[in-house]
Formats: structure tokens, C-alpha cells, sequence
């Protein structure tokens, strides 16, 4: 399986959305992210956490304690209403992004 | 996190054991994909920015670990520091306290002292009754004018007779000063009429001692000079003066009083109306002074007045002497903060490695900025903590050891801010240099510093410039310091191998006032000299004793105009004075002053029979210069004209200080029989040290009058090293400034040859195994040393040209720029700082050629 680099900015913005349906734990948000991308993405722990506690920061997303699959304490996440906006944002400027550089790869 | 890192890894476990590992390995591959925890954790704290608390605690645990670790430097760096710090200080309180501080009256700064002058000879003399009067009346720009003196009363009926210091004020003096008296009643008017003016105030300090803070001392009486006087109040702790006073009585001029413009013995001050300005002041006062002098011409001819702030008239003539200490100390804090800096740069680049592994591992540049300007800090308040006690005892010892008659002395106090800006400087100095090398570190690509070895490095050298530049800078400033150190030295052994024209050895002196009515005729006065003096002669060890109105180096001063027979009057207004003194026979050989023509005074010179003087001999020098003055005339003006016929010459002696010259040497003596006076100070020669001298004089005297206190006995060399207070103070704080240059400065340099050394053992080594002598590794180590040694010597011979006149005030029988003081210095210091290469010289020959190669 190759590792393609992520960028920390990207990271964020996956971390975002995958909280969007619902809260997930720090497990969870490698796993999905590992399968939402058929596997092409995955996330170490080294970059997830400080990533997590950097959007907890901003503000973007909270945190609280709850029950694990296994029945263990774990730490749930979920987006705020400023991460919900924050998510949009970037969101857009990704879009952008991904048309500008089609155009470039594409011209003759 | 702890937890929240464990239930990820137990998830990863679960997952891997349902992909087929077994459980061991799932939970190993678990735990090794999570990565290494304690680096997440620390991105992680580093990401949240909050928990700022627990970095700071982590950084000052790794700083004190870092300090404890160098003890040397720690221990040096701190000491250095606080040194500069406490010894700046304490100076600096000193000086603001004497110098900057306002006067501890309330809107001190409208205050100001008024006194007369006549140009050109007297520039600043004391306020005749009539014109202070006058003033009073016709002045518009002061909303007060208060006169004073100083006196002496004889306090009797309790136990002991006690001689009190007198100060006689006007009643508006204690308003003027805006002070209220603690306990009782100010002064009114109507106690300036006699009559009503056998009142005192006490002040606080005398109310202490001589009735222990009783509640109800008012309306009590004390018996002054054989008057009873009522205490009518007590003044507030904080209200001091100059010459303190312990009780404070009115100042009553009679009819005649009032209208004497020809007497100067009054001290004025005043308070300015508000809005008045100083020079206003100054314009009417001159205005004034010169209707004065048209409308009574004989006394006030010439005669001008000046009006100056108080502040600046009590601490003006001091102001040399504080800026010179100032500038002296300023030297040593640069010296200090040179030393620190060096120190520190020396560590930056010997821990370069380190900083370049840190980063390397990870470590942000801001991190490890953050952990050395912490590192820095505490140093920098070790350094602070151990100044504040430095500069406590500093300012304490200053004020016990300061000459008595400093302005202000009372007031001395360490001061906050002076504390707050050499902390400041400090701080400055230590982060500066702490961090600017630890900034090029962290900029540096980790991978160049840990290849190199750090010999030859862009980085190292520059360092190693900037090391050496200020050990130069250190010995330059240590050579101006020990210039001024050593020229106060010789000035101070030159002045007191000055003979003062008597012998001072195995002799007191004890002051005596009659008071009151008993002593009021003059043949009264003369009686009791000749009592007492018979009195004290019979105590057992006293070879001779002698008597005079006046004594050299007591303070005091006695002046008359003179006209010599024979020769055209003096005009009034030109000066021509003399130091007088009414002596008894006995007085020349009581002091050990030596007759060089004629005879000394005896019984033959008492009162009826003809007059006579006796001059010393620069009297004779200078108005007799081609004949004898023996059997010459000369009148003095202490009373109606009579003139004296010259019967001897003196040798000189020295009156104020010893170095006094010119016409402060000028003196006639008359016998004291013939002119009494209601004070004396007897002189008592004894043939060695005497126990009992103090009681014996004491029952002398009181066998004569029980109720005539005596002031303290003091040996005449004790006056004599009183007078070189001044000098003394000077000196020894140069000294010690000094000292502490020359110490620290040795430290700098043998700091930067021991690091070079470390440095150079590589090519120490390749040099010893090429076959190089122990003495050429010596001569290469002392060759830079002594490069930068002669390099700050030049530049500090330059600084001490250019700065050794400011204290050319303070010198005596040395020039400001006396060659043999500056050789002498100059040998001195590169002694030193030979001594301080001499070790990391050594050093350098037992470097072992084959490990330091193999260290390559």
C-alpha cells in the first residue's frame, strides 16, 4: 500500500468531515478515513492526535469522554457550529484548488 | 492522553487480532504503529499552547539542572553579577538619596536659603539681625523668612550637668518648614519678647533619651544656664537638621538687636510665595541689598544677598565628589556585565553541539529559545536575590563609614528604583547574551555543526573576537579605575604625613562654656581659667595644660581684622584677617607648637598690665618680611583699639585642614588673661595613655563648679583623622571599586585563555608532537594573552588621560596624571594578569600530544 503524503492543511479538513455525520473517536477517525479512501489515505497516530488537539484549539471540534466498542473509556469528537462553518470553508477552497491545478496538468 | 492513547491502541488490537494476528502480536504491531508516545504527547502539548504553566515549570527544571550541572560558571556568573549589581546599587541609593531625593519637607522645593555675600572675598557668609529684620519687612516674594543659629546651653539639676546643642529660632521657623511640633505648641510671636521667651521645643530624639518618651512632658521645666525654661512641646521623628539639635528655643534680638547690620551670624531660610520663581527672588533680593547699602553705608557697603534652593545649598558642594563615585561605578557594572557576557558566550558555543542535536531530534527553534532565555532568567534572579543583600549591607556599611559631615547622612536609604534599573541592566546584559548566540544556533543547519569540530568555524571565531574585544574593554576600564584608586592613595599618605604644627600624641582637648550669671565679668572668666587649669594640672599622669578661646580642628573659628602700627589703615572693605586665639601661658607647650623667636606668653601678661601677641610664622613672612617683628604693634579688631606689642613667633599650625594654605595660615595669639572669654577648651598633655583622664578632668572641673557640664574629652588625633574623613571615603571606595575591577577582570581573562586552550589542544597537540617545547607552548599561550592584555593597557592609559581630571578636586600633592602612579598601576595589572594566563598556560604544556590528536 503506498502512503501518499497528506498535506496538515488536508488532514484538518478530512478530520472535519468525517465528524460531520456524527461523533467518532480518535480510532475511529483513522479508520474511516483509511476506508472512506479505499484505503489510498491513511493517517498515523503521530500526525492524527496533535492534528485533533490543534482542531480542538481553533475551537473546530470538542471532546468528551463516552463508552468505546470494547467497553473502555475513550475520547469522543465531534464538530462545532464554528467547525461546521470552518468545514464549508474549506471545503471551497479545496474545490479551487483541485480545478486550478486540473487546468494546469491539462493544458497542452 | 495517557488513557485516551491506550483505549487507540486497544481498538488497533482488537482490529489486528480480527485480521487473523494473535493477540500478542496484535497488541506489539498495535503499539508500534501508535509511533513513539512521548513525542506525540510533547507535539501535542505543543499544539495546545495552553498549559503554558507546566512548560514554564519544565523549563525552569531544566534550567536549574543545566546550572547545577556547571557549578564553576554558575558560581562565577552569579557572583559576578550580583557584585555588579549590589556594589551599583548601592551607590546609586546612596546618591539618589543625598543628591536627587527633595528635601523631607513638605513642597520642599519653594524653599530656599538666603545668605550674604561681598564679592569678591566672601562668597557665601552668614546674615547680619538688622538686614534679615529689614528683609522681613520689605520683601514680596517669600511667604516666610526664618532665622536660626546654633548655641549651647549648660543643663543642670539632674544628676550629671549636660551641655545641650541650642537651636534659636524665630517663631515663623517651624511654619516656614511647614513642620507641626508632635506634642504641645509651635513657637508664637509674642515668645520672641522677653519676657516670654525662656521656652523650648525638644527634639524627638532628646525627648527620648533625656526623659524616655514620657506622655506628659509638657509644661515641665529644665534649668538652661541657670534659667528656668518651660517645655512647650516635642518635635516629630522625621524632623532633622544639620548639626542636630536637642532642644529648640527662641531667637530674641533686643531693640539693639534688630537694628545690628554690621554682625553676620544668622542662617536664613524662606519659602517662596507661590507662583514666585527663584530668579524673581534673586532680582528683588538684589534690589533690596542695594537700597540697604546706600542707606547705611558703613555696614552694608558692598554687601549683597543670594537667595539658593535648600536643596542645592545643602548638597551643591558635594555633587563632584557623588558623580565621581557614580561615574567609578559605573565602570564596575560594565566590567561585571562584560565578564557575564563573556561567560556566557563561552557556554552558547560549547553547547552549540547540543542545540544542534536538539533540533535535530525534533526540538522547535522557539522551544529552545523559550528553555534558554528561561535558563538566563534564573541566573539572572539568583544574581538579583544575592545583590539586594549585597546591596543592603553595602548601603548600611556606607552610611556607618561616611564622612560626619555629609549632607544629609540621616537619609540614606536603599532605593527601589535604583535597585529596579541595575536589576534591569543586568537582565539585559545576561539575555542578550544568552540567547543572540543560541538565535545563531538555532538558525544554523543542525547537520554543519554537528559535522564540524567547531575549530576554525565562522561562528567560533567571531565569538572568540567578541570574547577578546571585551576582556580588552575589561582591563581598560580595571586600569582607569585603579589609576583613580591609586592617585587617592598617594593623596591621602601625602596629607597625612602633612605635619600640622603640633603633636597631637598622648593629648585631649575638652570644651568648657561658662554660663549664666556667675561668669558674666570678665575678671570672673579669667579666674576660672586659672582654676581649672591649676585643677587639672594636679591629676596624677598630666605633664601641662594649656587653654584657648578656639582650637585647631574643632570646627570652629575665630577671624579679626588687623592694623599694624606704623602703617597706613586698612581700608574696611578690603580684607585683611587673621586666625585669632586667647591662649593661657601654658597652651604653646601643651600642644607641642615650637617657639622660633622671642618668648611665649607668663605671669607678666595679665589684665592691667600692657598688652602683647604673639604671631606664627607666616604672619611674620608676610607683613614683616625684611625686620623683626619683635616689639612691632599690631591691633586686632575684638574690641576698643589697643594695640599689643609683639613679644614671639610660632611655628605654624594648620587650623581647618591640613592641607590649608595661603591666608588661612595667617595667626596671632593674645593671652587669655587679658582677653577672656566665657568659653575655652583646655588642652591636657599627659606623659603616655591615661585610664581615669576622662573622670579625673571631670572632678577637676567639678571640684570648681559642680553644676559646669564639660563637652565629650577627645584626643587631638582623634581630630586629626576626623579631618580627613572626607579623603578617607573617597579612597576606600575607589579602592574597593577598584579591587573588585582587578578581580573580575583576572576572571575574564583567565576565562577566555582557558577556553582558547580548550580550543587550540588539537594544534597544542600536533605542535608538541612536531617536537615544540613546553616553553613554546607557554610563549604561544602568554604571546595572545599578553596581546590582549597590552591592548587594554594602552586603551585604559588613554581612558585614565582622559577621566583622572575629574577627581583632580580630591587630590593632594599628586598630580592627575602623575607618571610613577600610572607605571607603577600598569605593572601592577599586567602582573595580574599574567598570573591569569599562568594557569591555562600550564595547562597547555601537560597537554598530551597523542589524546589530543586522537580527539581530532
Amino acid at each position: 500500500m503506498q502512503k501518499t503524503e497528506l498535506l496538515q492543511g488536508t488532514l484538518d479538513m478530512l478530520i472535519l468531515k468525517v465528524l460531520l455525520r456524527q461523533p467518532v473517536h480518535g480510532f475511529g477517525i483513522c479508520q474511516r478515513i483509511q476506508q472512506l479512501s479505499d484505503e489510498v489515505l491513511s493517517v498515523g497516530e503521530g500526525s492524527l492526535y496533535p492534528a485533533l488537539y490543534r482542531l480542538q484549539d481553533q475551537g473546530w471540534i470538542e471532546s468528551e469522554w463516552g463508552q468505546s466498542e470494547n467497553n473502555r473509556r475513550a475520547r469522543y469528537y465531534r464538530l462545532t457550529k464554528a467547525g461546521r462553518k470552518q468545514l464549508e470553508v474549506e471545503n471551497v477552497g479545496w474545490e479551487r484548488m483541485c480545478l486550478a491545478i486540473r487546468q494546469v496538468m491539462q493544458s497542452a | 492522553m495517557e488513557e485516551e492513547m491506550r483505549a487507540h491502541v486497544e481498538l488497533r488490537t482488537r482490529q489486528n487480532i480480527k485480521t487473523g494476528m494473535s493477540p500478542e502480536g496484535a497488541l506489539h504491531a498495535a503499539r508500534r504503529q501508535f509511533g513513539w508516545k512521548e513525542s506525540i504527547k510533547e507535539t501535542c502539548r505543543d499544539e495546545r499552547g495552553v498549559g503554558w504553566i507546566e512548560n514554564m515549570g519544565q523549563d525552569i527544571r531544566y534550567g536549574a539542572r543545566m546550572l547545577r550541572k556547571n557549578p564553576g560558571f554558575t558560581f562565577v556568573a552569579v557572583l559576578t553579577l550580583a557584585l555588579g549589581i549590589g556594589i551599583c546599587t548601592a551607590i546609586f541609593s546612596v546618591v539618589n538619596s543625598i543628591l536627587l531625593r527633595p528635601m523631607p519637607f513638605p513642597e520642599s522645593d519653594r524653599l530656599v536659603v538666603l545668605r550674604e555675600d561681598k564679592l569678591p572675598d566672601l562668597v557665601d557668609f552668614a546674615v547680619a539681625p538688622g538686614n534679615y529684620f529689614s528683609w522681613r519687612e520689605q520683601t514680596m516674594s517669600f511667604e516666610n523668612l526664618a532665622a536660626e543659629l546654633t548655641g549651647n546651653f549648660n543643663l543642670t539639676g539632674t544628676g550629671n550637668p549636660m551641655r545641650l546643642n541650642v537651636r534659636f529660632i524665630t517663631a515663623n521657623y517651624l511654619a516656614t518648614l511647614r513642620i507641626h511640633p508632635l506634642l504641645g505648641r509651635d513657637l508664637r510671636a509674642e515668645d520672641e519678647t522677653s519676657g516670654h521667651e525662656k521656652v523650648v521645643l525638644l527634639s524627638y530624639g532628646f525627648w527620648q533619651r533625656q526623659f524616655g518618651g514620657v506622655a506628659d512632658i509638657l509644661e515641665r521645666t529644665m534649668q538652661l544656664d541657670g534659667n528656668t525654661y518651660t517645655i512647650i512641646g516635642v518635635l516629630p521623628q522625621s524632623f532633622r537638621r544639620e548639626n542636630k539639635s536637642d532642644i529648640y528655643a527662641p531667637a530674641v534680638f533686643g531693640a539693639q538687636g534688630r537694628q545690628n547690620h554690621g554682625a553676620h551670624f544668622l542662617d536664613i531660610t524662606g519659602r517662596l510665595k507661590t507662583g514666585v520663581t527663584l530668579d524673581t527672588a534673586r532680582r528683588e533680593m538684589k534690589v533690596i541689598a542695594g537700597r540697604m547699602s546706600e542707606a547705611f553705608p558703613d555696614t552694608n557697603k558692598g554687601w549683597g544677598a543670594n537667595v539658593t534652593s535648600l536643596l542645592d545649598y545643602a548638597v551643591g558642594p558635594s555633587r563632584p565628589l557623588f558623580f565621581s563615585l557614580l561615574g567609578a561605578v559605573s565602570f564596575l557594572l560594565l566590567i561585571a556585565c562584560a565578564n557575564v557576557a563573556n561567560l556566557l558566550l563561552a557556554r552558547a558555543t560549547t553547547r552549540a553541539r547540543e542545540m544542534s542535536v536538539r533540533a535535530a531530534l525534533g526540538a522547535k527553534r522557539a522551544r529552545i529559545i523559550r528553555q534558554l532565555l528561561t535558563e538566563s532568567l534564573l541566573l539572572s534572579g539568583l544574581s538579583a536575590v544575592i545583590a539586594s543583600v549585597i546591596a543592603q549591607s553595602g548601603v548600611r556599611i556606607l552610611a556607618a563609614c561616611a564622612p560626619a559631615d555629609l549632607p544629609r547622612l540621616a537619609e540614606i536609604a536603599v532605593d527601589a528604583r535604583a535597585f529596579a534599573l541595575t536589576c534591569g541592566l543586568a537582565l539585559i546584559t545576561g539575555i542578550s547574551f544568552g540567547l543572540v548566540p543560541a538565535l545563531r544556533a538555532a538558525r544554523v543547519n543542525p547537520g554543519d555543526t554537528l559535522k564540524s569540530t567547531g575549530r576554525g568555524s565562522s561562528e567560533g571565531r567571531r565569538s572568540r573576537n567578541l570574547r577578546s574585544a571585551l576582556v580588552v574593554i575589561e582591563v581598560a576600564v580595571a586600569f582607569v579605575l585603579l589609576a583613580g584608586a591609586g592617585l587617592l592613595i598617594r593623596s591621602f599618605v601625602r596629607l597625612q604625613n602633612v605635619r600640622p604644627g603640633f603633636q597631637p600624641d598622648n593629648t585631649v582637648a575638652v570644651t568648657v562654656s561658662l554660663a549664666g550669671n556667675k561668669y558674666g565679668a570678665a575678671a570672673q572668666q579669667a579666674e576660672f581659667a586659672e582654676r581649672a587649669i591649676t585643677q587639672l594640672s594636679a591629676i596624677p599622669g598630666v605633664q601641662k595644660v594649656g587653654a584657648s578661646v578656639v582650637l585647631p580642628f574643632s570646627g570652629d573659628d575665630f577671624n579679626l581684622r588687623f592694623n599694624i602700627d606704623g602703617r597706613p589703615r586698612v581700608d574696611p572693605s578690603v580684607r585683611q584677617g587673621t586666625l585669632y586665639y586667647a591662649i593661657t601661658p601654658a597652651y604653646f607647650s601643651a600642644m607641642g607648637v615650637s617657639l622660633l623667636r622671642g618668648r611665649f606668653f607668663d605671669s607678666r601678661d595679665i589684665a592691667g598690665r600692657p598688652r602683647v601677641a604673639i604671631i606664627n610664622e607666616s604672619m611674620a613672612k608676610k607683613f614683616f618680611p625684611a625686620e623683626d617683628p619683635i616689639g612691632k604693634r599690631i591691633n586686632l579688631s575684638n574690641g576698643p583699639e589697643s594695640f599689643r606689642e609683639i613679644v614671639g613667633i610660632v611655628g605654624d599650625v594648620k587650623h581647618y585642614r591640613l592641607n590649608d594654605e595661603g591666608e588661612l595660615t595667617l595667626q596671632t595669639y593674645e593671652p587669655f588673661a587679658q582677653q577672656p572669654y566665657e568659653f575655652m577648651t583646655f588642652v591636657v598633655r599627659t606623659h603616655g595613655p591615661q585610664t581615669s583622664l576622662v573622670s579625673g578632668i571631670r572632678a577637676a572641673i567639678a571640684a570648681i563648679d559642680k553644676d559646669l557640664p564639660i563637652a565629650s574629652v577627645r584626643p587631638l588625633t582623634e581630630l586629626l583623622v576626623d579631618s580627613l574623613a572626607r579623603q578617607r571615603f573617597s579612597m576606600f571606595l575607589f579602592a574597593v571599586f577598584s579591587g573588585a575591577a582587578l578581580l573580575l577582570s583576572a576572571i575574564g581573562i583567565y576565562g577566555v585563555m582557558a577556553y582558547s586552550v580548550t580550543q587550540r589542544t588539537g594544534e597544542i597537540g600536533i605542535r608538541m608532537a612536531l617536537g615544540a617545547q613546553r616553553t613554546h607552548v607557554l610563549g604561544l599561550v602568554f604571546r595572545h594573552g599578553g596581546r590582549l592584555i597590552a591592548l587594554g593597557l594602552v586603551a585604559g592609559l588613554a581612558g585614565a588621560l582622559a577621566l583622572t581630571r575629574f577627581i583632580a578636586f580630591m587630590l593632594f600633592g599628586v598630580g592627575a596624571y602623575d607618571p610613577l602612579t600610572f607605571a607603577m598601576l600598569a605593572i601592577l595589572l599586567t602582573g595580574v594578569a599574567a598570573l591569569a594566563c599562568f594557569l591555562p598556560a600550564r595547562k597547555a604544556t601537560l597537554v598530551n600530544p597523542m589524546v589530543a590528536l586522537r580527539n581530532e
